[in-house]
């Protein structure tokens, strides 16, 4: 008799493969949101035995999460006609009578006023935050106007100059006088004298004795 | 006995103010500690060979030992090490050294250690050379003759005679290095044939051993952590010059003023596995952190076999 009913019961309008698609997006986000829940009440209740998750591994399931919110979001919108059409009511055999709190809780379209205020709140931080970044970022632009026409400058002002060598246009002006003359003489004197005095030090550039071979010397008196 | 891991490294002396603060930085020792030490290289003067059985225990070595005692005269007191030693042709450098038992005047206490150390050990991918070195310090008063002990206190010269007790006792040993024996003073050992004497070097060679070289060390220690970072410079006996006023003059090993760098930390136990890992990481870190400055190296094991070779 049941059975009867139900068969003539019109099932061909039931969106099915958008709502089989929906609910296997949610069972994800469901099995994501209990692990982590998992996670942090197990440490909750063994704060000594149970490390808490570390940031890496917060990090990436927050990021799973967020791409699995993500793909659902935009699972609902693009079948939003469809879903908005339709209209959910239990089939005459569900025994309203005795699941009446699941029932109700099915059969609810509106979210629940805690969560929508939460909505409200999230709404309202994301228009603050817009509003400042709109102020700041006048100001950025005009950072960025003023470091451009710098690198500009910059660029203008290089042009004017050639470089060539390591010394100013006055230092080898200087060099070619005859006091440049003495000086380059004398620098050359110093460097002669600085070589001399290693070169007594080293004993003459004389390679000096590895490590090794002073060991020996040590260890097995083997003159080097 | 200590388990000692080390490395070594050179550097020129151009490097060494450059070298020293880095290590003063480094570490935070304002003044680090001093190192002067004189050392007595010698070999077991006869050769025991043991006839080679089968099944019994045929690995005997002998080992070069060193006796290591302070430096502490004068001239070591003067010496900067951080001046260079120049080779001139009228030598005035004044690296004349007091010979070990010239001067005695009440000065005849010496603290010795003598040291053997084992082959450093084998095996392939090692960061630092790990070998056993055996120490025992030991007190040694020297003692002339209780007769005329008055009258040698007196004069030092006196004293010489002990030391040509060992001349006599092994003729042709290398007595050309070992110049604490005066040959001038030869004539003056009869008036000591019968004095009691006591003589670091008759010791040794009761012990069997004879001195076959010296050497004198000169440098820095600084510490950092667990790790001792020696810097220093060896100086042997220049046999250019005779020796004169209980002196002997002294020059440099390496000639072209090269500082000899080494690093090392002692573990006391050989068998103690954790704490020369952490040994070899503490000495691999260290040699990591300074190599743009020095390169650490580790040394080669064959040049550190003190064992003595069977002809």
């Amino acid at each position: 008799m049941n059975m009867n009913k139900v068969e003539r019961f019109d099932t061909s309008s039931i969106p099915l493969e958008t709502l089989e698609t929906i609910r296997s997006r949610l069972n994800q986000v469901h099995l994501s949101l209990r692990k982590l829940f998992d996670q942090l009440n197990h440490h909750n209740r063994h704060p000594t035995k149970v490390r808490y998750p570390s940031y890496q591994s917060l990090q990436s399931q927050f990021q799973i999460l967020l791409t699995q919110l993500h793909t659902l979001t935009s699972n609902l919108d693009s079948n939003d006609e469809q879903l908005k059409s339709t209209n959910v009511y239990p089939l005459p055999t569900f025994p309203a009578a005795q699941q009446e709190n699941l029932l109700t809780t099915l059969l609810r379209k509106k979210p629940l006023p805690e969560i929508d205020e939460w909505i409200d709140n999230a709404i309202l931080k994301c228009k603050q935050l817009n509003e400042s970044t709109q102020q700041s970022s006048a100001s950025l632009r005009q950072v960025d106007e003023f470091a451009q026409w710098c690198s500009a400058k910059v660029e203008e002002l290089q042009e004017e100059f050639h470089f060539y060598g390591f010394q100013t246009a006055q230092e080898l002006e200087h060099s070619t006088t005859e006091e440049g003359e003495k000086e380059k003489v004398k620098k050359a004197a110093l460097e002669s004298k600085r070589t001399e005095e290693e070169r007594a030090i080293t004993d003459g550039d004389k390679k000096p004795l590895t490590p090794n071979q002073i060991l020996k010397f040590m260890f097995q008196d083997v003159r080097p | 006995m200590v388990q000692q891991l080390s490395l070594v490294a050179s550097f020129p002396h151009s490097k060494y103010v450059q070298t020293m603060s880095t290590l003063r930085a480094l570490t935070g020792i304002e003044k680090p500690q001093d190192i002067s030490t004189y050392t007595l290289l010698t070999k077991p003067y006869s050769e025991f060979k043991p006839k080679v059985e089968p099944g019994k225990v045929n690995q005997i070595e002998q080992y070069f030992m060193k006796c290591i005692t302070t430096w502490d005269d004068s001239t070591s007191d003067n010496l900067d090490i951080s001046v260079p030693i120049i080779k001139s042709g009228n030598d005035e450098s004044n690296l004349w050294v007091d010979t070990l038992f010239g001067d005695l005047n009440g000065n005849t206490r010496r603290n010795w250690t003598l040291q053997i150390s084992d082959i450093p050990t084998a095996g392939k991918n090692q960061t630092v050379s790990a070998q056993t070195v055996y120490e025992s310090t030991l007190v040694h008063y020297h003692t002339t003759n209780t007769k005329k002990g008055s009258l040698a206190n007196g004069e030092p010269k006196k004293d010489e005679p002990v030391d040509t007790e060992m001349k006599d006792a092994d003729a042709d040993a290398d007595l050309k290095e070992v110049r604490e024996v005066k040959v001038e003073n030869q004539d003056e050992s009869s008036i000591n044939t019968n004095a009691t004497t006591d003589s670091f070097l008759s010791f040794l060679h009761d012990l069997g051993y004879e001195v076959k070289n010296q050497y004198w060390i000169k440098g820095v220690r600084y510490f950092h952590g667990d790790i001792f970072i020696e810097t220093f410079k060896v100086f042997v006996r220049d046999d250019d010059f005779q020796s004169k006023d209980n002196q002997i003059k002294l020059k440099l090993l390496d000639s072209t003023n090269t500082f000899q760098v080494k690093v090392y930390i002692n573990v006391p136990k050989a068998t103690d596995v954790e704490l020369i890992n952490q040994g070899s990481k503490d000495l691999q870190k260290f040699q990591d952190f300074i190599k743009n400055l020095i390169s650490l190296e580790i040394p080669d094991r064959m040049y550190m076999d003190s064992r003595v070779l069977k002809s």
